[in-house]
């Protein structure tokens, strides 16, 4: 049984003959690239005062090129706890082509997407993985501007303060 | 291989001389204090470069916010920002609400998942965790009110030994 273990162990770390599996080369060439490509996280806040709707623009890091690959919105009141839950439209800009919009003259309801994100307000407020999946490729100092539409729920007249975060997430990888 | 110490020569040949991935977990616990914004450091190993896969946050709702008129309920204002020492930038580009990162989970029932984050630390680098934990100004009239919450993030990922 030990013999076996160990065996199993040795297998793992070495192809036949005894050569390492993950040579000093391929080691060097994985951290490389690690270096090179890796996640990050834009954030943006948004709100609705008196019926208008605010958010931050994000800016594309320089010397990255920023893979877009999903967006997740967070609200601190929910539409049923009497706070306003807007449509989105995601313009981007300063692209090498003409800016464009992610959704376009028909913003999609996402609250109808995400589950309620508040974090007040609500006797059993959840929070599930539901990032809408996108995929967009961005230069460097590409602008990411969100634009906000206040939604009236449920038929009411009015539209009560609201606030929250959008989470661009991606992949942003080194230029030069 | 034939022998058992054939086999234990071969296994400590490997590990002295070759190079392998080996799993790593970084944990932290922590309290974000109320209406305080501070940071709390990780260490990374000195084995060799750690590339970070992704993580876990558990957090607590210890605080709360009060709509006018109404009755408190439970909530965190926690917000989270990770750092590598050596390259100086975040992880984002500001703070980020616990609740957009953390594991999945409903309230009171058991979490699943974890969030999928790569990123590269130099060897003897160390994982800065920034936390705002500050009430935000009331909205409708609500009292919101920050208490200290409970933080525990599992970093998970692989490090690459150097001269192992």
């Amino acid at each position: 049984m030990l013999k076996q273990t160990i065996e199993s162990v040795y297998q793992t770390l070495v192809k036949r003959r005894g050569e390492p599996v993950l040579s000093v080369e391929k080691q060097t060439e994985i951290c490389t690239a690690a270096k090179r490509v890796r996640c990050v996280d834009y954030v943006a806040s948004w709100d609705i005062t008196n019926g208008t709707g605010r958010a931050e623009t994000v800016v594309t890091r320089a010397n990255w090129r920023f893979i877009l690959t999903g967006i997740t919105v967070f609200s601190q009141y929910i539409p049923e706890a009497a706070g306003a839950f807007p449509d989105f439209v995601f313009n981007f800009q300063n692209l090498p082509f003409t800016g464009s919009f992610l959704n376009v003259t028909d913003p999609a309801l996402l609250n109808t997407v995400w589950s309620k994100l508040a974090i007040g307000g609500q006797d059993n407020g959840v929070h599930f993985e539901e990032s809408r999946n996108v995929l967009f490729v961005l230069p460097e100092r590409a602008i990411i501007e969100t634009v906000l539409k206040p939604h009236i729920m449920w038929g009411g007249s009015t539209y009560p303060n609201n606030r929250g975060a959008i989470l661009y997430t991606g992949v942003e990888i080194q230029m030069r | 291989m034939t022998t058992q110490s054939e086999i234990t020569a071969k296994v400590l040949n490997a590990q002295n001389t070759q190079r392998y991935e080996k799993a790593l977990d970084l944990v932290r616990s922590f309290t974000a204090k109320a209406n305080t914004a501070e940071s709390v450091t990780i260490p990374i190993t000195n084995e060799g470069p750690f590339i970070l896969e992704g993580y876990n946050i558990a957090f607590t709702k210890n605080s709360t916010t009060t709509p006018d008129g109404g009755s408190a309920k439970a909530a965190c204002f926690t917000k989270l920002k990770f750092k590598s020492q050596a390259a100086g930038n975040a992880m984002s580009s500001d703070f980020v609400p616990v609740q957009l990162i953390a594991t999945p989970g409903a309230d009171d029932s058991p979490r699943y998942g974890s969030r999928p984050f790569y990123y590269y630390f130099p060897m003897g680098d160390a994982l800065i965790i920034e936390y705002d934990n500050r009430a935000p100004a009331a909205l409708n009239g609500e009292t919101n009110v920050s208490n200290d919450e409970r933080i525990e993030i599992c970093f998970t990922g692989k490090v690459y030994p150097l001269n192992a």
